[in-house]
Formats: C-alpha cells, structure tokens, sequence
C-alpha cells in the first residue's frame, strides 16, 4: 500500500499483522502499545516522527475498541480513570519536557537506561509478589479470587487527606482523590520520560498500590489511554507526522486482535495476567537495555537496536499466541460445564 | 415466563441487525476515505489543524464504531458475556 501522506509504501500484511498482534496484548494487559509499535513501523519504512504519531493514534482508536468490551466485563472504573487522567497529563507533558531539555543537552538516551531499572525492578517485585500470592491462595484454597500479599494498598487507602472518593467499581470503600492524581502524576511523568509504556508503569500501581483487582487495573488503564493516546496522536497530526490511512488499516487489525484480549481476561484469574505482565515488562526493559547499548552516547553498536525490536516484537507474538490458547481453553472449558 | 423465553431470540434478532446496520456504515466510512486520499492529502497540505482534527475524529469514530459491531456481533452469535469472577481483590 502507499501512502501519500508519509511518501512511503509498506506491505499492507505487515501493517496488519503488527496491529492484531498489539491488540491481543494491548487488550489483554491494559497497554498500548507504543515501546513495540513505534520501531516497528520505522523498520517498515515510515519516518520516526510518523512512527510515533501513527502510533499513538491507533492506539486510541484501538483503546476505544477493548474499553467498550472491557465495560461489559465491567473492569472499567470510569470515575478512578477520570482521576487518573487529572494527573496523567500534566506528568506526561513534564516528563516530555525534561526530555527535551535532556535532548537538547545530549544525554536522552540515559532515560533508557532509567527505564531498564524502573520495568525490571518492577518486573522483579511482581514475580516475588505472585511467588508469595500463589502460594498463600493455595494452601488456603482461595481459587476464584484476586490474591495480593502486600499491604501497601491498605496503607495508600488509609490515607485521610480530603476529598476522599469511593470506588465502587474497583470495591474500595474509601480513598484520598489527592493520592489517585498523586500516583497517576508519577506514573505519567514516568511515561513521559520513556516516551512510551506508560501503562508498564499504571497497571502495576493500580493493582499494588491502589488496591484495584487485575482485571479492572487492565480496563481502567485502557479507558486512560484513550485520552492520553488521543491527545498525543492530536499533537503529533498538528505536526503533520499522521497518515490517518495506515491508522485506520491497522485500526482494522488492532479491533480484532483487542477483542481476543479483552475477552481472554474473562477467562484467567488475576494472577496469569499479572505473571504475562511481569514477563513482557522485563522484556521491554532488556529491550531498553539494548538500545542505550546501541545509543552512540554509550557503545554505538547499531545492529542492537534490531535485537531489541526483534526481542520485543518475538515476546509480543509469543504472549498473544498464548493469550489465544487461553481464550480457547476458557471457552471449550465452558462448554464442557 | 413467555416474555423471558422469547428474550434470547430477540435480543439476538436485534444485536444481528444493529451488527448489520453498523457494518455497512463502517465499509461506507472506510470507503470513503480510501476513495478520498487525495482530498485528504489536500486538507494536510492546506491546513495542519483541520487535518489534526480530522485524523483524530475518524480514528475514535472507526474506533468505536468496531467496538460496538464487534459487540454486536457477539451478542448475534450468541455468545454470553461472563462477567469477571474474581473482580473483587483480597489482600493479606
């Protein structure tokens, strides 16, 4: 396919290939997406600047696709996500600044390295975390329900400082609105430093520190993404960096690929979401790892840029065949019963 | 007890031809567009906002216009949304 706006043409497979796959995992994890999409696209052929913004753009059509099935599952919290959002943005947009400012100084790319750390160290916590949760769900037999073993959710909901709000969707009863845009600003401001995987960032903190179930982490994090994907993409078409033809057609693609993975949630317990989680994010962390390796600041060794996507795009396709064999476990398994 | 019999069948019968109505706009929207990329380019080379605004109004549109088919279409084939059971987080 051609397309006029970028001057380049792509196989249109390609194109569609990667949006289903992104929408398996983006669906079934509550990301979009951006830490796989973006250098993918630019392998493909289309400009950085356009990479990013056919990106994001596609990312909020595709969020809008698994939020309206994520709904019906009831895992979107509208009125935490609304909260989140309140400080997502002013994070991103301060996190994206001081890369500029870094940009402009030469040392960006240590951000690369900073986020190795962040998705590791959090990667880590969450495999100690479902070590101990397994564990404890199965000597007491708990089989249905979502296991967290830390406390720290109970300490952040114990947090008097008014307005508090009550999250009936996510059942917590009671909870400072200051520490939801306090959170949601960190997470955000994490993101925008990355520039990208924010969501990496936001699913692990609605679930361990906010206390909110896996599944509804996931749905919730979509509903933001939405904004937060829309906006971008926005400021990115003002640049003129979006081919809205690539966007709709992977759009295409994504919409199926999201259904999977929205639907697959209905079908596993909190804790396979949470050990997939923890598996992509350490991946994309090594990922990261790799490119300030291939960063010319460091070691300049190009063809590590190509492992990393190769590394990422490998786990992504990975990660959505097995969320597949879920889907279809959980459904033979239903009609058995 | 007739009106709850009766239920499946129509709420079927109804997503089958919402499904129906959304699919045609969706091939229609995407069409059009397809059939007009040189009128979208000229919006990009005259005015960076309109195409900003445009890019963004037929990404949510297409967006939820395939959320809700699909939606639709599910509900036409039958399938029961289940309802996450283990939605409620207990921490110790």
């Amino acid at each position: 396919v051609f397309f006029p706006v970028a001057g380049v043409e792509v196989p249109l497979v390609w194109l569609l290939l990667l949006g289903f796959t992104v929408g398996v995992c983006g669906g079934f994890f509550g990301f979009g997406g951006g830490f796989l999409v973006t250098p993918a696209l630019s392998i493909f052929g289309f400009p950085y600047c356009f990479s990013a913004g056919i990106d994001l753009q596609h990312i909020a059509g595709k969020s809008i696709v698994a939020t309206i099935r994520h709904r019906e599952l009831g895992n979107v919290d509208l009125r935490l996500g609304v909260l989140m959002i309140i400080g997502t943005v002013p994070g991103v947009e301060l996190g994206s600044q001081v890369v500029h400012h870094l940009e402009k100084i030469g040392v960006a790319d240590y951000m690369l390295l900073l986020s190795f750390i962040v998705l590791s160290s959090i990667s880590a916590y969450m495999h100690y975390e479902l070590f101990k949760a397994k564990k404890f769900a199965e000597e007491k037999g708990i089989r249905e329900k979502d296991v967290l073993t830390t406390r720290l959710p109970v300490r952040v909901q114990n947090l008097k400082i008014p307005p508090m709000v009550s999250l009936k969707t996510s059942k917590i009863p009671h909870i400072s609105i200051w520490v939801i845009i306090g959170i949601s600003f960190i997470t955000g401001l994490l993101a925008g430093l990355f520039g990208a995987g924010g969501g990496f960032v936001r699913v692990p903190s609605l679930i361990y520190l906010i206390g909110v179930p896996t599944t509804i982490a996931v749905g919730t994090d979509l509903f933001e993404v939405i904004v937060s994907a829309a906006y971008g993409g926005f400021t990115y078409a003002i640049k003129g960096s979006v081919e809205i033809i690539a966007v709709l057609l992977m759009l295409v693609a994504a919409s199926f690929g999201a259904q999977i993975g929205t639907i697959s949630t209905a079908y596993v317990r909190g804790f396979s979401i949470r050990h997939l989680f923890s598996i992509m994010i350490l991946i994309s962390g090594i990922s990261a790892l790799l490119r300030f390796f291939a960063s010319p600041i460091i070691f300049g060794i190009e063809f590590l840029e190509a492992i990393a996507l190769l590394l990422v795009l490998s786990a992504a396709t990975i990660l959505s065949t097995i969320i597949m064999v879920y889907l279809i476990k959980g459904v033979l398994a239903e009609k058995r019963k | 007890m007739k009106d709850n019999e009766n239920k499946p069948f129509e709420v079927r019968r109804s997503a089958a031809l919402k499904a129906f109505i959304l699919s045609i706009i969706v091939i229609i929207v995407y069409w059009q567009v397809f059939s007009h990329s040189n009128a979208v380019q000229q919006i990009y080379t005259q005015s960076r906002f309109s195409y900003a605004a445009l890019s963004v109004t037929l990404t949510a549109t297409c967006g939820a216009l395939l959320g809700f088919l699909a939606d639709c279409i599910s509900r036409a084939l039958g399938w029961e949304i289940k309802r996450v059971e283990d939605a409620e987080v207990e921490i110790h």
